[in-house]
């Protein structure tokens, strides 16, 4: 088979382009979200 | 022809070519709509906003938006999901990007002009049209990417619409203040540099998107023999699927998991501080939302994944058996009863997953019913049950707190009330799931025509 396949390169560098900034999201979500344990009482 | 690169026979995947290069295209795409979770933070900004003659919007007003944006995803979806299907996912996303980019910069116009009917316009109409569009384009496409595992595909692209709250959020956040600090109009300025952004960004999952080739399969996979009985070896068409009961059952089942879910989801930062007053405060109400995003985006992924094992009805089971007993256990857990914080919010959170877990199974439960020739388009028919949900699932907890403090009656006596209506709802999804049977033979598509729309472009 001489097929040209897909470079895994090119793969990890898509998944990146999406996966970056849900993580940025993520850790600012997951930020405030502790807020619940740590933070509980009325201000 | 003028954008002819959009067409399906232009993104035919070459050989070789991995079908792990689609979910990103697709999440490109679900990660940008995703935002429309998020635009509660311009809520307060807006109101806030003057005219030159000195009025300001109120509360109503602004909460229209989002309204008209989800009711034209419902219909958008519905309305073009058979024409996606001929045209081909590129086109579709491609057309979704311009619309969601392009409501963006309108709403800007309207801000800075302060004429609310251009916001409705932008953001609501031409905005939600992307968000229909953008929801439905590479669910099919997927599904034919990943025949041996449509759960998990469908599930890797829902969950980003789930995690677009998380970025549009705080990223709307950070270029107001930004914009404010440089003396610019904050609101205008940040959306028309939203809109550029996720244009780009959805750009990103025009070009990347590929359909497979005609008769494409994984490498090793064979199509089952032996089916389960509610998988099909056969196709229906979008115009015969909603003439059958299995279709009107989906719909009453996204219909219910959707109505229940916006239960919580609705009320659920004054819900905590209600349920727990003196040991919940405002900071810690607003972490409660966000844990919810994040199991509301995770539900979606791991529900997805696990319904390729567990088997689409199953995993409907699991929602409507466990989620009944933890809507009708979760007022129990507040001060007046169990008083645990930590407990309310485990329930709560696992209540999200499954509302996000419904979304995402519901493609592969139409595959598995209908086939994959024309899955996005029933699909997008399926979602006005959102659209429908998103307007009763409010006014049933809306209207039953209004009466509560209507009638000067403690407002905690409403959740208890709400929560086991939402239980009660997810009966009746667990009813419809039970009912559902293979689709009739008579539904079938003549497997001659399956092939004809695939080739309509050459």
């Amino acid at each position: 088979m001489d097929e040209k396949r897909s470079s895994p390169l090119k793969i990890a560098l898509a998944w990146a382009i999406v996966l970056i900034p849900m993580a940025w999201g993520f850790s600012y979500t997951l930020t405030n979200a502790l807020k619940i344990f740590t933070n509980g009482s009325p201000h | 022809m003028a954008l002819a690169f959009l067409d399906r026979e232009y993104s035919i995947a070459p050989e070789g070519y991995s079908r792990w290069l689609v979910p990103p295209a697709a999440l490109a795409i679900h990660l940008s709509i995703g935002q429309v979770y998020a635009f509660s933070v311009f809520k307060n900004p807006l109101l806030a906003l003057h005219a030159a003659n000195g009025s300001a919007w109120n509360l109503k007003e602004v909460g229209y938006i989002f309204s008209i944006a989800i009711a034209f995803l419902g219909i958008s979806a519905a309305l073009f999901g058979a024409w996606l299907e001929r045209a081909g996912p590129r086109r579709a996303m491609f057309y979704a990007a311009i619309c969601f980019g392009l409501g963006f910069v309108i709403s800007a116009a309207g801000v800075q002009l302060h004429q609310m009917a251009l916001i409705y316009l932008g953001y609501g109409v031409i905005g939600g049209i992307g968000l229909g569009l953008g929801y439905i384009s590479p669910v099919s496409t997927l599904i034919k990417w990943f025949p041996d595992r449509p759960g998990l595909s469908t599930g890797l692209a829902i969950m980003g619409f789930g995690g677009g709250a998380m970025i549009g959020g705080p990223l709307a956040n950070q270029l107001m203040a930004h914009f404010k600090s440089t003396g610019a109009p904050a609101i205008p300025a940040t959306m028309v540099t939203m809109g550029v952004l996720y244009f780009l960004f959805m750009m990103f999952g025009v070009f990347t998107i590929r359909v497979p080739r005609e008769g494409w399969k994984p490498a090793g996979w064979e199509a089952p023999v032996k089916h389960s009985a509610l998988i099909s070896s056969h196709n229906v068409a979008v115009s015969e699927a909603w003439k059958t009961p299995q279709f009107w059952l989906l719909w009453v089942i996204l219909f219910t998991n959707v109505t229940a879910g916006i239960g919580i989801l609705e009320q659920a930062a004054p819900m905590i501080q209600d349920l727990f007053p003196g040991s919940v405060g405002p900071a810690a109400a607003v972490g409660f939302v966000g844990l919810l995003s994040i199991f509301n985006m995770a539900g979606r992924f791991f529900w997805a994944s696990v319904s390729d094992f567990l088997g689409r009805k199953a995993t409907y089971f699991c929602f409507f058996v466990l989620g009944g007993v933890l809507y009708f256990l979760l007022p129990l857990t507040g001060a007046e009863k169990l008083n645990s914080v930590p407990l309310f919010v485990g329930i709560a959170v696992v209540l999200l997953s499954m509302y996000g877990g419904g979304f995402a199974t519901i493609p592969a439960y139409l595959k598995d019913l209908f086939g994959g020739y024309n899955v996005s388009a029933i699909h997008g028919r399926l979602l006005t049950a959102w659209s429908v949900a998103g307007i009763v699932g409010p006014l049933i907890v809306n209207g039953i707190l209004d009466h509560y403090v209507e009638n000067h009656m403690p407002k905690q006596d409403a959740y208890p009330r709400i929560l086991h209506i939402m239980a009660g709802l997810l009966v009746v999804g667990f009813v419809a799931n039970l009912l559902v049977r293979a689709v009739g033979e008579r539904y079938w598509l003549d497997e001659k025509s399956v092939a004809k729309p695939l080739e309509t472009s050459h």
